[in-house]
C-alpha cells in the first residue's frame, strides 16, 4: 500500500473499526513514515478536542425572546385549533388566545372596542416581555401604561398610517412567502382573522373619512392596524 | 454534589412531559429551560448561521409542544429530543435543495492527499473559534456527518439511517470532512 492508501484508513485507524491486520499494517507504516504520522496526529487532534468538549453547548443569543416566540406560536397553533374544533377556552390558555377566540363571538362595534385591549396588550407583552413575561401582564397598571406607549409616539395620523402600512407591506410579503405551505385550516383562520381586522381598519377609516376628529376612531384604526401586523408577523413565521 | 440530597429531588423530564401534554405550559416552559441550548447548539452546528439556528430551534420545540403527547419515556427524553432536532434541520436542509449525500460541491477543493515534503503549514492546537471556523467552510454534507458522529458521539450505523445514505458514505464523508478539517486549520495558521 502506499501513503494514499494509508490515509485513506486513518479515520477508521483512529475510530478503532479496523480488522486487526489492517490495523497493525497501518501501525507498522505509520512508525516508518512522518507524513502519515503527522496526519494521523492533526486527525487526532481534532477529533480528541471534539470528544474532551462534547456536551459543552452554545446559549442561544436571547433565551428569553426565543421562549416569547415560541410560547406565541404555540398560541397561535392554540387558536388555530380552537376556532377549527369550536371548542371551549381553556382556563390555562394565553392572553393572546383568549382575546382573539373571544374576537370571533363579537359583533363589529364591541369588536373595536376589544381591539384597542388585543393591541395595548399585545405592545404591553411584548414590551415587558423582553425584561419579564409570564406573570400574567395585564392589571390596570400595565394596561394604562400601554395606552401611553401606543399613543406616545405623537406622531401625525397620516404619517403614522403609512409607517404601519410599510410594515405591514413587509410582513405581508413574507406571509405569502409562506402561504403555499399552510393547511387549509391555517389558511382558513388567518383569512378570518385577517377579514375581522380589516372590517375594524375600513370602519374606523369611514368614521374618520366623515370626522377627522375622532379621536376614538383613530385609536380604534391605530390598535387594528398593530393588530394586524402582529398577526402577519404571527402568520409570517408558520 | 452533596447537597443535592438534602434537597428534593429534581423533576424528571418525563414527569414534566406529562405535565405539559396535559396542557401545564409551567412543565413545558421547565422543558424548554432545560433543553434550549442542547437544541440551539446542534442547530448552530449544522447550520453555521445563527438565524437559521434560532429559527429552526424555535421550529423543535413548536414541534416538541405537539408530539409531546407521544413521548412515552422508553428512551431518554433527550435522545428523543436530540432526534426531533436532527429530523428538523435535515427537513431545513432538504427544504432548501442541500443534497447530503453529495461529497463535493461546486468549485470545492477536493480533499488533498498530503504526499512528501509540501508546504507544511504547522498544525495549530485546535480551539473551539478556530475549529468553528473550519467547520462553517464544510459542505453540509460534511458537516452534519462530522457534527454528528464527532461531536455528539453518533454511530455510522444510526447517521446513515438518519441522512438515509449507506453506511460506507457515513465513513467516507467522515473522514473527507476531518481531512478538509486539518487543511483548514493548518490554512488558518498560515504565517503572514
Ligand atoms: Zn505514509
Amino acid at each position: 500500500m502506499n501513503c494514499e492508501k494509508y490515509q485513506d484508513l486513518l479515520s477508521d485507524f483512529i475510530d478503532g473499526s479496523l480488522a486487526s491486520q489492517d490495523h497493525h499494517s497501518i501501525e507498522a507504516h505509520l512508525s516508518a513514515c512522518g507524513v502519515c504520522a503527522e496526519v494521523r496526529g492533526d486527525l487526532d487532534a481534532i477529533v480528541t478536542y471534539c470528544h474532551e468538549h462534547r456536551g459543552e453547548y452554545d446559549a442561544v443569543p436571547n433565551e428569553r425572546a426565543l421562549w416569547l416566540r415560541i410560547s406565541n406560536l404555540i398560541e397561535a397553533g392554540d387558536l388555530e385549533l380552537a376556532t377549527d374544533l369550536r371548542t371551549e377556552i381553556p382556563q390555562n390558555a394565553g392572553w393572546w388566545f383568549r382575546l382573539m377566540n373571544r374576537s370571533w363571538q363579537m359583533s363589529l362595534p364591541q369588536l373595536a372596542a376589544s381591539m384597542i385591549a388585543v393591541a395595548i396588550i399585545v405592545s404591553v407583552a411584548t414590551m415587558i416581555g423582553l425584561r419579564r413575561f409570564g406573570s400574567g401582564g395585564e392589571s390596570a397598571g400595565l394596561r394604562s401604561s400601554g395606552v401611553t406607549t401606543v399613543a406616545a409616539n405623537g406622531l401625525p395620523l397620516a404619517e403614522r398610517y403609512r409607517q404601519q402600512q410599510q410594515t405591514i407591506d413587509y410582513w405581508n410579503q413574507r406571509v405569502e412567502l409562506n402561504k403555499a405551505r399552510w393547511n387549509p385550516q391555517m389558511r382558513e383562520t388567518f383569512e378570518r382573522n385577517l377579514n375581522v381586522i380589516d372590517a375594524a381598519v375600513n370602519d374606523s377609516l369611514s368614521h374618520l373619512n366623515q370626522n377627522p376628529h375622532d379621536e376614538v376612531s383613530e385609536e380604534v384604526l391605530n390598535a387594528a392596524l398593530n393588530d394586524k401586523v402582529e398577526l402577519l408577523r404571527e402568520f409570517a413565521e408558520l | 454534589m452533596a447537597e443535592s440530597e438534602t434537597e428534593t429531588p429534581r423533576t424528571s423530564d418525563y414527569e414534566l412531559a406529562q405535565r405539559a401534554a396535559e396542557g401545564d405550559r409551567t412543565a413545558f416552559e421547565e422543558l424548554y429551560q432545560r433543553h434550549n441550548r442542547r437544541v440551539y447548539s446542534l442547530c448552530l452546528r449544522m447550520t453555521q448561521n445563527v438565524t437559521e439556528a434560532e429559527d429552526l430551534a424555535q421550529e423543535v420545540f413548536i414541534q416538541l409542544f405537539r408530539k409531546i403527547g407521544s413521548f412515552r419515556g422508553e428512551s431518554a427524553f433527550t435522545t428523543w429530543l436530540h432526534r426531533l432536532t436532527v429530523n428538523q434541520v435535515l427537513m431545513h436542509f432538504r427544504k432548501r435543495g442541500v443534497r447530503l449525500e453529495q461529497t463535493t460541491e461546486e468549485g470545492e477543493v477536493p480533499v488533498q492527499i498530503v504526499k512528501g515534503t509540501e508546504n507544511p503549514n504547522a498544525m495549530p492546537v485546535v480551539d473551539r473559534i478556530a475549529l468553528d471556523k473550519a467547520i462553517g467552510q464544510l459542505p453540509p454534507g460534511y458537516r452534519s456527518v462530522f457534527t454528528l458522529h464527532d461531536i455528539e458521539g453518533h454511530e455510522h450505523e444510526e447517521i446513515a439511517r438518519m441522512l438515509g445514505v449507506s453506511v460506507g458514505t457515513s465513513k467516507s464523508q467522515l473522514h473527507k470532512a476531518r481531512m478538509k478539517l486539518r487543511g483548514l486549520l493548518r490554512q488558518q495558521n498560515k504565517p503572514k
